[in-house]
Formats: structure tokens, C-alpha cells, sequence
């Protein structure tokens, strides 16, 4: 074969940025950051991103938690009633004198459970997952309903400002979303990162090539539970209530954050930082949808359009990629 | 004895995969498990790598029974099964493959990277593999990744390894490699089962060959007790004799033979070169080379596969943009990767069938009854999922479908990989029935020797060579021998690559 130095080399530069799945959603994420520089009023002062931060953490962590069972070839809907549960269990265990740290525990455990409900179901009795997360859907957010059928309480005054406030001169979210993914930092570097990819591309070769993949499943699902939870008390912290509706739509966002990011639905592909930005790119959408002061009414219709222009324009950019490499 | 089965059946649905199947192989004896389509061969080898489990019947390691329940199950006890269902994950490298079933892992929780790739390059080097290092599967060559396969099986130190027909899609020089392996292996007393429908791998990899028809065993011979057509006979039941390969006829008659497809100016990008041939009506082309010089890319490209392309197909000029343009102008492409690009595998026989007569040319009904029989196609209902069909079977379904629309063209890119003796005859046959009616066909194929077989036997035909994307020689009549393939397919002004 006969290729040019140069030509070689450009063309792995080429492919080496082909993989990089995440490279849509950064562009996005780029663009909206350029335009809302220009229509939202004190886009760049602090106290804009602690809002942004605040209000778009629970979906980060969410999708965050989604991608790990997408790359593993599964898909799980049920995060967001695991979100409106931990925070009616946190609201009502604040209400009744429980004090914050206790509660959050709490909370964290029963999103832990939940997750791994939902990993049994799936692993163990090998029930489709999209079929055993809906049905748990209904479970976890019936229970929230029970334990809180309407809106109320109110969130501690410690929470809501640290919350809401600089830590270390960052938005507080921030450091929320980056230890979730130091966790996933570290699962990169346990043979789980591998089993996962390998499962979402084959499940029966991994199967045959030995990978556990049953309990790789109930890992996958009981880390999405549990980073429902830690969405859930951002969530509180945000609303500053109980609501048992409140983080139901987190459980499509998340998965469309993801499948902006880079990951396949089928598994096996993409990145965690990608499904970051994705959710990120969905934030920016609905900042720039309310800060072009549109009629409450058409909020809903124009930001789906332009999810829909950004998302078509980043997959003809991502194959014109992929095919000159 | 070191690996027992015994009394092992096995049922899938109605159909009979085995029926009370002894075996047993001594340590370092390489024994070769020989048979047609849905023989058993594969089942009982996946019997024993645990991803089947038998009905009644049991796996006894050194008289010890042993639970076959899962392959992890069966690794534990040094049994490593490799096959032409390849293990591999495209999204992960080479090395993470090499791995996967036991990964190395620091203070019991972290991947250990460099105990990985030192794994991998040790394994790798053995195998003359060193530059796949760091590669993803999904850059390497289809031969390339059955050699990995090999490897991922070689890694987890085998005591008792089954190969199951992943030397199919090798070339020659792989094969010596994998032989060699094979042999030091024996070395150390690895028991090692051997399944290929290469005679000649047969012949110089294994030790004792056991032959098994129906689901059954035949027999189990020493190597030399048996000649070829003594194997063939015992395989098939009935006898074969070298005269039955004699051919009638092997004149040429180029003139005055219309032209059904003009391929003028064909650029392989890969290679930069560019191919031009005319396609006789009647004609069979064997497409001949070393691996990855452009075979497969030819035929892709003349498919659709690589973006659009003129052509001249029957007199018109045709522009093929997409591989259902291709089918309406009359090609037909069957793939040697029936998993990928063959089957669909959750459908039935008739669906698998009929598919493209019926969806994509909108064309009367086939008679499938009639196909399936005139084919040989071992089946118990037209209505049953095609994957419960051998290999095999499976492929002739395909090329069912493709012969059945009576494409102009058949386009066969390594058609009979991983498919026995006397489904590769029935095969050649059907092509050559299909040339005779007019139709053409070009076929790639890694086995040298099946090419020489195909287009002796027929009337119109030649052996094109390709090298680097270029048609280096054109073998017609009696210039088609292996040794001409093998020549003219090797780089120019000596040396070896």
C-alpha cells in the first residue's frame, strides 16, 4: 500500500476524533454557550450559573447514571419516580424532626434498593429491561404518591443554601457532579468499564467469554438508582420542597441527554462525558428558550425544535466525520 | 482418559442434534471431529465448552464428572473453546479481547493495563501478531480476527481446547502459524479437538479423526488408516470416488459470448488502483489472492457497498448508488459472514427464503419447497427460525434467496467459509447450474483449492489474481492449478511478505 507520510497521518488524526462519540454534544454545548452570551442578560455572572447549575444538576446526575446501564446494552426509565421518591422520603423525614444528614442517608439507601430491584429483576429473572423498569416505575412513583399525594414541606435552610450558593468559588452543584464522576473514574479502571462495553455489544458473547453478566447488570442498575438519589437531593435543594411529580420527566431527558452525548441505544458505544454535555446542551436549550421571553404556551414547541435542528445538525457533522476517516 | 463424553443427546425442538454421542481423547492427542451440515460437530463441542447443555449424557475429565453448566463453569477446568461464531467485541481493543475472560486486576479492584498488554503481546508474538497490538477489532481484517479468536483462547492456557472451524476463514500462512501453535500445545499435554472441513488441515494438524453423521459417531480412525474419499464416503454414506470430480467439458469459448456486465475503471480507494473487466454471460470468475489485497472490496464496490458506481450491465448503463439499486439492475451479493450480512436471524426459513423476492423485486412466488429440496437443505418446517439450522443450511437458504431472484450477476464473497465438504460441492453446483442458465458468477474465496474445484468443472470460466487492488493475472483453462494461484498471488521480485 502506498500512502503519504503526511496522509497517514492526518487520516488517524481523523479517526482518532471520529471516536471521540462526545464531539456532537461539546459542539452543541459550545454553540448555545456562544449564543446565550449574546441574548441572556448576565449569562457570565455567577449568580446565573448557580441557577443554571442548581437547576440542571439532577439531570447531569441522572444521565450520568442512564449511561452506565445504556453502554451495558440495557435502558432504565424508572429513575425518574426513584427521583420523586427519595425526595418525598426526604421532605417527610425533615418534616417529622429527622435531621438533614440522617434523611439524605436514608434517601440514598432506598434509591440504592430501588436500583437494585430493578438490577434483579433484570439479571436474575431476565425480564426485558425496558418492560421491568416500567412496571417499577409505577411502583416506586406509586409509593410517592402515597407518601405524598400533593406538593409541600419544605427543605432545610442549610441545604437550600449551601445549595444555592459559591463553594470554593464554583456554583455548589458542580462539585455534586464532579464526585459522581470521580466514581465513575474509578469503575473505569475496574474490569467493570470492560464487561460493561463487551455486554452492550454481545450480551450471549460475554456470556461466552466468561464476564459475570448477571451482576454486572445489578451493578449497572443499582449505580443508576443511586445517582436518582444524589439527583434527588440536588433536586430538593433546587425546588425546595416535597413533590412526588416533580422529577418524572427527568427520565427521558436523561436518556435523550445520553443519546445526544454519543451513546447508542443498542450499547456497547459512547462516553460518560458526552451524556454530561448532552444534559448540559438540553439546560442551555430551555435557558435560551426562556430568555428569548417566548409566550409560555410555544415554550414547550420551540425548544423542541431546536433540540431537534441541534440534534440533526450534530449527526450529519459526527458522519460527515466518520466517513473521511 | 483425559476428556469423556458419554451417552450425550441433545434435542433442539424436533430436531435430533445428537443422539447418545461417546468421545473420548487422550491427553496431547489432537483429534479432529469431521461431518456435513448439522452432524453434531458443533453441538457436542459446545456441549463441552458449556454454552449447551445436554439433555442426558456426561462430560467426564479424567474420569470426573464435571458440571457443564456455564463456561465459566468450564473454564475453571482448563476447557477453552474457540469458534467461528467469533467471541470478539469491536468496541474494545485487541488486548481488552485477549483478556476478557480472566482479567488481570491490582489490590482486587483495578484492571491491570500493563499486565494486559504484556498478556497480550507475549500471546501476540507467538502468533507473529505483534502490530495488531492496540488496534480495535473493527480495524482488522476478517482473517486477522479469527487469528485473535485463536489467541483469546491460546491466553487462558488451555488444558483441553476446542477448535471449532475458526482456521475456515484463514489463509495459508495463518494456518501454518495456528498449526505450529497446535503442535507445541500437544507438547505439554493439552488435549486439543479439532473441527475444519479443510481435508488438508486435517491431515497435517490432527493426530485421530472422529467421524460423525446425523448426530451420531461414526467411528474414530488414526489419521493415515483413512484416505480422503474413504472420510468422504464414511461422512456422507455413500461412496465417493476421485472420477466423480472428473470434468466433460472445460473448453473455451470467449468469442462471440455477450458481455453482461462491463466494469470499466473501478477504483479501489484503499489501493488507489483501478480494475476493469468484462463478465461474460455463462461465465464463472474465481477471484484469487493473498488475504486483504482488494477480493472482497471489488465485489462490495461493484455491489453498491462503497458508495455509487456506473456500470454496464446487460448493454445499459446502469448507476449503482445503494445496494437495492444493485439488486433491481440484477446483482446478487451472498456474504461469507452469514451472522452479519446472510441471516435474519430471528426470522423463519420461508422469510429467509423469500425475503427479496417478495420485499424488495415484488416478484411471483418462489417455490420453496422445490428450492429447499433441489438444494439439499436440511430442514423440519419452513416455518422454524433459520438459526436453528447448521451453518451450513443456513448459508444455502441465502443463497436461495439470491439465485431465486435470478439475479444476471451473483456476487459471492467467500460463500462457503465454515461450510463441510459436501455443502461446498452442493453449492459449486448450484453456481454452475446458475452459469449454465445464463446467469454469471463471481466468487472470492480464501481457500485456493475450492477455486481450482469450482472453475474446472465448468465451461465458461477463469481465475482472475488480485494483488495490492490490481488484477495481476487472468489463469484460463488448464493454467487454473493452486500452484498458478499461489505464484502469481505472491509480491513481485521475490521475497515473502
Amino acid at each position: 500500500m502506498i500512502t503519504h507520510g503526511t496522509d497517514k497521518k492526518q487520516s488517524s488524526v481523523l479517526k482518532s476524533i471520529s471516536k471521540m462519540t462526545f464531539l456532537p454534544a461539546v459542539t452543541l454545548f459550545i454553540l448555545f454557550v456562544i449564543l446565550n452570551i449574546f441574548i441572556t442578560r448576565r449569562f457570565l455572572t455567577s449568580g446565573f450559573m448557580i441557577g443554571f447549575f442548581t437547576a440542571n444538576a439532577p439531570l447531569v446526575l441522572i444521565a450520568i447514571g442512564v449511561s452506565v446501564v445504556l453502554i451495558g446494552g440495557g435502558i432504565d426509565i424508572s429513575l425518574g419516580a426513584i427521583t420523586c421518591l427519595v425526595n418525598v422520603v426526604f421532605i417527610s423525614l425533615v418534616g417529622n424532626g429527622w435531621s438533614f444528614g440522617s434523611a439524605a442517608i436514608v434517601g440514598l439507601v432506598i434509591a440504592l434498593v430501588c436500583g437494585v430491584i430493578n438490577g434483579i429483576i433484570v439479571g436474575f429473572f431476565r425480564v426485558p429491561p425496558l418492560l421491568a423498569t416500567f412496571a417499577t416505575t409505577s411502583v416506586f412513583g406509586g409509593i410517592a404518591l402515597w407518601i405524598m399525594p400533593t406538593p409541600g414541606g419544605s427543605a432545610p435552610m442549610g441545604l437550600i443554601n449551601w445549595y444555592n450558593s459559591l463553594f470554593l468559588g464554583l456554583p455548589a452543584p458542580i462539585f455534586i457532579i464532579v464526585a459522581a464522576l470521580l466514581i465513575w473514574v474509578a469503575i473505569k479502571y475496574s474490569p467493570i468499564r470492560i464487561w460493561l462495553y463487551s455486554m452492550g455489544r454481545d450480551e450471549k458473547k460475554a456470556y461466552m467469554s466468561a464476564v459475570p453478566v448477571k451482576w454486572t447488570q445489578l451493578f449497572m442498575y443499582s449505580f443508576s438508582g443511586l445517582l436518582a438519589g444524589i439527583g434527588a437531593l440536588c433536586l430538593t435543594g433546587s425546588i425546595g420542597s416535597g413533590d412526588p411529580l416533580a422529577g418524572l420527566p427527568l427520565a427521558l431527558s436523561a436518556i435523550a441527554a445520553c443519546v445526544i452525548g454519543g451513546i447508542s441505544l443498542s450499547g456497547g458505544k459512547g462516553s460518560i462525558l458526552g451524556s454530561v454535555f448532552g444534559a448540559l446542551f438540553l439546560g442551555l436549550v430551555i435557558t435560551t428558550v426562556l430568555s428569548a421571553k417566548i409566550n409560555p404556551f410555544y415554550q414547550d414547541f420551540f425548544s423542541g425544535v431546536i433540540i431537534l435542528v441541534g440534534v440533526i445538525g450534530a449527526t450529519l457533522l459526527s458522519r460527515k466525520f466518520m466517513n473521511k476517516a | 482418559m483425559k476428556l469423556t463424553c458419554e451417552n450425550i443427546s441433545k434435542t433442539f425442538g424436533n430436531i435430533t442434534a445428537l443422539k447418545n454421542a461417546s468421545l473420548s481423547v487422550a491427553e496431547g492427542e489432537i483429534r479432529a471431529l469431521l461431518g456435513g451440515n448439522g452432524s453434531g460437530k458443533s453441538t457436542i463441542a459446545k456441549i463441552i465448552g458449556g454454552a449447551v447443555s445436554p439433555d442426558t449424557g456426561a462430560v467426564k475429565i479424567r474420569d470426573k464428572v464435571i458440571k457443564t453448566k456455564s463456561p465459566s463453569n468450564t473454564k475453571k477446568h482448563g476447557i477453552v473453546i474457540t469458534s467461528q461464531e467469533l467471541g470478539l467485541f469491536t468496541n474494545l481493543s485487541v488486548e481488552e479481547n485477549l483478556c476478557i475472560c480472566q482479567l488481570p486486576v491490582t489490590r482486587g479492584l483495578f484492571v491491570n493495563k500493563k499486565e494486559i498488554k504484556k498478556r497480550a503481546f507475549e500471546i501476540l508474538k507467538s502468533l507473529k501478531l505483534e502490530h495488531l497490538l492496540d488496534k480495535e477489532i473493527s480495524e482488522l481484517a476478517p482473517n486477522q480476527q479469527y487469528m485473535v479468536e485463536f489467541a483469546k483462547a491460546l491466553v487462558q492456557q488451555p488444558d483441553i481446547l476446542i477448535i471449532d472451524e475458526i482456521t475456515s476463514a484463514l489463509y495459508r500462512e495463518d494456518v501454518e502459524v495456528v498449526r505450529e501453535i497446535i503442535h507445541a500445545l500437544k507438547a505439554k499435554g493439552c488435549t486439543v479437538i479439532f473441527i475444519s472441513h479443510r481435508m488438508s488441515e486435517i491431515y497435517s494438524i490432527c493426530d485421530t479423526v472422529t467421524v460423525m453423521k446425523n448426530g451420531e459417531i461414526v467411528g474414530t480412525y488414526k489419521i493415515n488408516e483413512k484416505n480422503e474419499n474413504e472420510l468422504l464416503s464414511l461422512m456422507t454414506g455413500r461412496d465417493i470416488k476421485d472420477s466423480d470430480l472428473e470434468s466433460e467439458n472445460n473448453s473455451l469459448v470467449y468469442e462471440n459470448t455477450k458481455t453482461i456486465l462491463n466494469i470499466k475503471d473501478l477504483v479501489l480507494p484503499r489501493f488507489d488502483s483501478k480494475i476493469n473487466i468484462e463478465v461474460k454471460k455463462g461465465e464463472i470468475i474465481g477471484i484469487a489472492g493473498l488475504q486483504g489485497h482488494g477480493q472482497s472490496e471489488f465485489l462490495k464496490t461493484v455491489f453498491g457497498l462503497q458508495g455509487g458506481i456506473r456500470l454496464e450491465i446487460d448493454g445499459t448503463e446502469k448507476h449503482i448508488t445503494s445496494p437495492i439499486k444493485a439488486v433491481k439492475s440484477g446483482l446478487a451479493f451472498v456474504s461469507g459472514d452469514r451472522e452479519k450480512e446472510g441471516v435474519f436471524g430471528e426470522r423463519s426459513v420461508s422469510e429467509n427464503l423469500t425475503a427479496v423476492n417478495n420485499l424488495v423485486l415484488k416478484k411471483t412466488r418462489v417455490n420453496e419447497m422445490k428450492l429447499l429440496k433441489d438444494y439439499g437443505v436440511v430442514f423440519g418446517s419452513t416455518r422454524q427460525q433459520i438459526t436453528t439450522l447448521s451453518g451450513g443450511n443456513q448459508q444455502k437458504v441465502v443463497i436461495g434467496r439470491w439465485t431465486s431472484s435470478m439475479p444476471l450477476v451473483l456476487l459471492a464473497d467467500d460463500p462457503t467459509k465454515g461450510i463441510d465438504v459436501q455443502a461446498r460441492r452442493d453449492i459449486h453446483k448450484i453456481f454452475r447450474d446458475l452459469a449454465d442458465a445464463g446467469s454469471a458468477v463471481m466468487m472470492v474465496s480464501s481457500d485456493d483449492e475450492e477455486l481450482v474445484e469450482l472453475t474446472k468443472h465448468t465451461h465458461l470460466s477463469r481465475i482472475i489474481v488480485m494483488y495490492e487492488g490490481n488484477i495481476v493475472k487472468t489463469l484460463m483453462g488448464k493454467d487454473i492449478t493452486k500452484e498458478n494461484i499461489i505464484a502469481y498471488s505472491m509480491p513481485k521480485g521475490g521475497g515473502n511478505k
